[in-house]
């Protein structure tokens, strides 16, 4: 059964630049994705090179950690000087593309909520580990902290996750296609991406953009209890104005 | 020094989950269902495991350990162990690998000659996993697999020592 649920978006400025949020919703998808059984693990465990695309995940692999994250977005006309900007303010590296697929997957238990877990793998490129992410609730903390504060495990696993997410009694909400740039500065990663609806369940080929912008997102991933991070956020989204208002998240509004 | 130990815990399915660690693998954790797939995942799978703890609940036989001494000889490392439930031990574990081999079928003969001669009449049979795999790469899986086999037949019997050999 599929069911999109609403979608609403703040009207955008008058140039291209200003900052309109989008809300993503869930989509249901009936199908899960199979995934063929093979474990591949090498004498240093599924480790391999580390993945720098994606979502907060961090070179050396971490366990508690908090994670902030403040986000912003903008129009498909504005991206190349962004693109221009951050590739003047952030650590000299070599650009770095991704195409990532990510599934979502939900397990219902008896407690209100369902424990959200997701799954992420690279598209274009082989050899990597696929990456487990779980994200806790946001910490209620001080009001004027800048961004979005939560508990995160990140996990690199085997290919055979879907498979195993599912014995384990998970089902997938829903997925999409995350296609675009990384940036680092620091401890920070910056991420600009657009989010591509899949079209059919499990077939990575056909897929449409879900909008006409490109999410920005500004992650650090600290040991918990730091909360020195969050003023260094600040002071590079500053820099970043006109062209993206990069913002906390709230997570009322995306209900 | 080698370890091999692992966890039970019982899902909604009622499909039991183990979850296993391996001195030869420090850094990652082997997620296995008897008869299901086996993951392989980074060392912090376990806080993921602490987070899940309102979905899943420890199994009673709770954690049982395969603890002892590592020997190389030549190609081959042997690894004695001592397996304990708890405070009491349980039988002993005897892990026989050929390190140059990747697939299994071509050097169980091997494995079987080397094992008779320091094992003579206690020499097991050759392992299911291997019926399984045909010419295909082995992987730490397996092993772990294996591992789960042999710390199951020893939670059923007794509480007489058995020597468990794989």
């Amino acid at each position: 059964m599929d069911s999109l649920t609403t979608y609403s978006k703040r009207p955008p400025g008058s140039n291209g630049g200003k900052n309109c949020t989008w809300e993503l919703m869930s989509r249901r998808s009936g199908r899960r994705a199979g995934r063929a059984t093979r474990v591949a693990a090498g004498e240093r465990g599924v480790r391999g090179e580390p993945r720098t695309a994606g979502r907060g995940q961090r070179r050396d692999g971490c366990g508690r950690d908090g994670g902030a994250v403040s986000a912003g977005s903008v129009l498909d006309q504005s991206l190349e000087s962004l693109l221009h900007r951050l590739r003047g303010l952030c650590d000299n590296m070599e650009p770095e593309t991704f195409l990532d697929h990510e599934m979502v997957f939900l397990l219902k238990g008896q407690q209100a909520s369902p424990f959200v877990l997701r799954a992420r793998r690279s598209m274009d490129k082989t050899g990597m580990p696929w990456h487990l992410r779980y994200l806790g609730q946001p910490e209620i903390g001080d009001k004027n902290r800048h961004a979005l504060v939560r508990n995160c495990v990140d996990i690199a696993t085997s290919d055979n996750l879907t498979d195993f997410l599912v014995e384990m009694g998970f089902r997938m909400d829903h997925e999409f296609v995350a296609k675009g740039h990384v940036f680092r500065k620091g401890i920070m990663k910056i991420v600009v991406y657009k989010i591509f609806r899949i079209l059919m369940p499990g077939n990575t080929e056909s897929i449409e953009p879900l909008s006409l912008s490109y999410l920005v997102e500004l992650n650090v991933v600290a040991p918990a209890g730091q909360d020195v991070v969050s003023d260094d956020m600040r002071n590079f989204a500053e820099q970043l104005k006109p062209l993206v208002h990069l913002e906390k998240i709230d997570p009322k509004r995306l209900m | 020094y080698h370890t091999a130990w692992a966890i039970g815990t019982q899902g909604q399915t009622g499909k039991l989950m183990y979850v296993m660690h391996n001195s030869e693998y420090p850094l990652s954790c082997f997620a296995l269902f008897e008869n299901g797939p086996c993951l392989v995942a980074d060392a912090n799978f376990d806080t993921l495991m602490v987070k899940l703890k309102g979905f899943f609940q420890n199994a009673k036989a709770n954690k049982i350990e395969s603890r002892g001494t590592r020997y190389q000889y030549c190609d081959f490392l042997v690894k004695l162990g001592t397996v304990t439930m708890g405070p009491s031990a349980r039988g002993i574990s005897v892990e026989v690998e050929y390190c140059p081999c990747v697939i299994a079928n071509d050097c169980w003969n091997l494995l079987m000659e080397f094992m008779q001669s320091f094992m003579g009449s206690h020499t097991p049979g050759i392992p299911s996993v291997f019926g399984a795999k045909h010419d295909s790469v082995y992987s730490p899986g397996d092993t772990m697999v294996q591992y789960m086999e042999l710390f199951n037949k020893i939670r059923k019997q007794q509480q007489v020592p058995v020597a468990g050999i794989r």
